[in-house]
């Protein structure tokens, strides 16, 4: 399969967040879960110890009442003015008991007494539990009532001795509702208590118990209704009437049967949780971005030097070679960069070598060739005395051979400088229609010594153009030396220049063999490769048409070919005006 | 008669053009490199000099700014020859104070032309 291509930087960061972004990740999720499990189970257990202490003290409390009335089970007993000390007593022993009365063995009241002394109004309470139950032995609590003054109260009753009445105490709730309110569940929850309808029996603000609230219809109580069990096996949420949100559980008093209720608003109960999970999504933004900013770092140790190399290599490949590398990463890539610095170290010796030999073999060839053309110019003059026409044409030949030798040794040498950007241009205006008359006028007898003919189509009135002089006229000795030697006897050649935009378009034609399409390119290449049967191809100037191709390019312009087999090819080239 | 020394490390060069200024009515001397150069010049005292460029042990450049730097051939007119067709070289000839730059090959015509001129 293949990748898309993606850069390293790209590829080793999504392997860092890979690596370390998703397992921290995973990580803090199941931190999440496991944490939030136990922070809910810590709270749960901590407001069910709270549940069940408030039931502890209710029931500690009434516990206390009934023992303390069961001290005086023998009251029944005492003398009258005893009984009455007694009672006072009792009263005495408690600032929740506001009346103590003695039932006789029908159940009707005896005495009571409260605390402003004795009661006057003695009323039969035979048909009530705290008789009822004190007839069976056992003691009594009753439901909640309301007293005149709507302050809430229950009746307490333990059977006297010998079961000859009952001693029956009312139980000011006020103190449980104190007891309740000064509970604390949490930070702003409150206890209250219910009883197993779900009547409100004790509530922090008193006026609640008053109105005969009734709070089955809240989730936790209904539980409680309905399942009866000693605690709340899981937590109830609901909205209060308020409209917030909060946790409650019960705990059942069996005596009594009612229930502590707590309830915490769910804000405060979650608050831990949701401290720990901001916690936790804190430390995975900070670590993650920690290992992410880290991993950041080291990719950029890493991708920098590459990018280092990497517009090393381009320099290379643009030629320039006294590249220093500052790579100092202790590991491969620097010994790398010192490798490609030894590289392109090696590679400028011998690129200052090819340069040497290149300017050795230019010096080597042309010193004997100025030895060669100048004996001829100098035999040729006369100066040496009269020579004759056969002479003269050999010695002609011989120039004509030492000139060709020579413009491919400054094809050579300008196609190695303008490789080398070393070729300063000297443009001037020229006039190209002159130049392409003094061509014609130059070729003129070479064509026509071949039987071939050599037309001028030059547009008139053609603007001057600024490019060397005579550069310009190397590249139109090169295109029509070539068509010449392409076309056989009868061959046409024609040179014309035409107004072309803003450029000036020379065109050299000829109707000899044509270049074979694949080498329409190739052939202004340096050394192209040609099979033999082509070898025509490679034409007498070696880099003739490399050196055209890299003239017209550094003056702006470009050159192309247009041919068909058998029928010729054009060469056009164009230079800006 | 006017005297011509031609140094240029391609022998049948030198011998080319010692024959044919000869031949023109100049008298001269030849040398292969700078330091032979220097050699000719104690007992011989030229009007002008053929200067090749690229020579072994000395080249041409060598050889023009020791001519330069000496009072007693500070005024030896110089051609210099090249094969080198560099605006940098024709600028550093002129600085040089040679009279002609002439780029190799040349043709003898031109050079003799050149001679005649500048004597």
């Amino acid at each position: 399969m293949k990748l898309p291509r993606m850069s390293i930087r790209y590829k080793i960061i999504s392997l860092f967040v890979l690596a370390v972004a998703l397992p921290v990740l995973l990580i803090s999720i199941i931190l999440i879960s496991i944490s939030r499990r136990s922070i809910r189970d810590s709270i749960f257990i901590q407001q069910q110890e709270t549940v069940a202490r408030v039931a502890d003290r209710i029931n500690s409390q009434l516990d206390r009442h009934k023992q303390l009335l069961s001290i005086y089970r023998d009251i029944g007993q005492l003398p009258g003015k005893q009984q009455v000390a007694a009672a006072r007593e009792i009263l005495g022993q408690s600032d929740a008991l506001s009346e103590i009365s003695l039932l006789d063995a029908s159940g009707r009241e005896q005495w009571k007494y409260d605390r402003t002394g004795p009661g006057k109004e003695l009323i039969d309470r035979s048909r009530r539990g705290e008789y009822k139950f004190a007839l069976s032995g056992r003691s009594y609590i009753s439901s909640v009532y309301l007293s005149a003054q709507r302050s809430p109260y229950i009746i307490l009753s333990v059977p006297l001795q010998g079961r000859s009445g009952a001693l029956v105490a009312k139980l000011n709730l006020s103190q449980m509702w104190q007891w309740i309110s000064e509970i604390k569940v949490g930070e702003t929850g409150q206890a209250f208590v219910v009883d197993q309808k779900g009547n409100l029996i004790a509530h922090p603000e008193p006026e609640r118990v008053w109105a005969h609230s009734n709070f089955s219809d809240l989730p936790v109580v209904r539980d409680f209704i309905e399942r009866r069990q000693p605690s709340a096996e899981r937590w109830s949420e609901y909205r209060d009437e308020r409209g917030y949100k909060v946790v409650a559980l019960y705990q059942y008093l069996p005596k009594l049967n009612w229930a502590v209720v707590t309830q915490i608003p769910a804000k405060e109960v979650y608050a831990p949780i949701r401290k720990m999970h901001e916690n936790i999504i804190f430390w995975t933004i900070f670590f993650t971005g920690a290992f992410l900013y880290i991993g950041y770092q080291f990719v950029q140790r890493i991708t920098n030097p590459l990018s280092l190399l990497k517009s090393g290599a381009e320099q290379i490949s643009q030629g320039k070679l006294d590249i220093k590398l500052d790579i100092h990463t202790g590991d491969e890539i620097e010994d790398l960069a010192k490798n490609f610095e030894k590289m392109a170290t090696a590679l400028k010796e011998l690129e200052t070598l090819r340069e040497d030999l290149i300017r050795m073999i230019i010096h080597d060839l042309k010193s004997p060739l100025s030895g060669i053309m100048g004996s001829l110019d100098y035999l040729e003059s006369g100066m040496l005395g009269d020579i004759t026409d056969d002479q003269k044409k050999i010695i002609s030949l011989a120039k004509k051979s030492s000139e060709s030798l020579l413009v491919m040794i400054q094809n050579l040498l300008d196609v190695a400088k303008m490789e080398e950007g070393k070729l300063e241009l000297r443009k001037e205006k020229m006039d190209i229609s002159a130049v392409i008359r003094e061509r014609k006028y130059q070729f003129d007898t070479l064509v026509k010594n071949e039987g071939k003919t050599l037309s001028v189509d030059v547009e008139a009135g053609l603007p001057p153009i600024e490019a060397e002089q005579h550069l310009i006229e190397r590249i139109l000795n090169n295109l029509l030396t070539n068509a010449v030697n392409h076309t056989s006897t009868g061959g046409a050649i024609t040179i014309g220049a035409r107004h072309l935009g803003r450029f000036l378009e020379v065109r050299v034609a000829d109707n000899g063999v044509g270049i074979p399409p694949e080498y329409r390119d190739k052939i202004f290449e340096k050394f192209v490769q040609v099979e033999r049967k082509q070898a025509h191809l490679r034409t007498g100037a070696g880099l003739g048409l490399t050196f055209c191709k890299m003239v017209v390019e550094t003056h702006g312009g470009h050159i192309r070919v247009e041919s068909e087999l058998n029928k010729g090819s054009a060469f056009i080239f164009t230079l800006p005006l | 008669m006017k005297k011509i020394l031609v140094i240029d490390d391609e022998r049948p060069l030198t011998e080319l053009l010692q024959h044919m200024l000869e031949g023109n009515g100049f008298r001269v001397e030849v040398a292969h490199n700078g330091l032979e150069g220097l050699g000719k010049l104690k007992n011989f005292q030229p009007d002008l000099i053929v200067l090749d460029v690229s020579m072994p042990q000395m080249d041409g450049w060598q050889f023009l700014r020791t001519l330069r730097a000496s009072p007693v051939t500070k005024g030896i007119k110089v051609i210099m020859c090249t094969e080198k067709n560099l605006i940098k070289e024709i600028e550093l000839a002129d600085e040089l104070g040679a009279q002609a730059y002439i780029l190799k090959p040349f043709d003898t015509e031109r050079v003799l032309r050149k001679i005649e001129e500048i004597l």
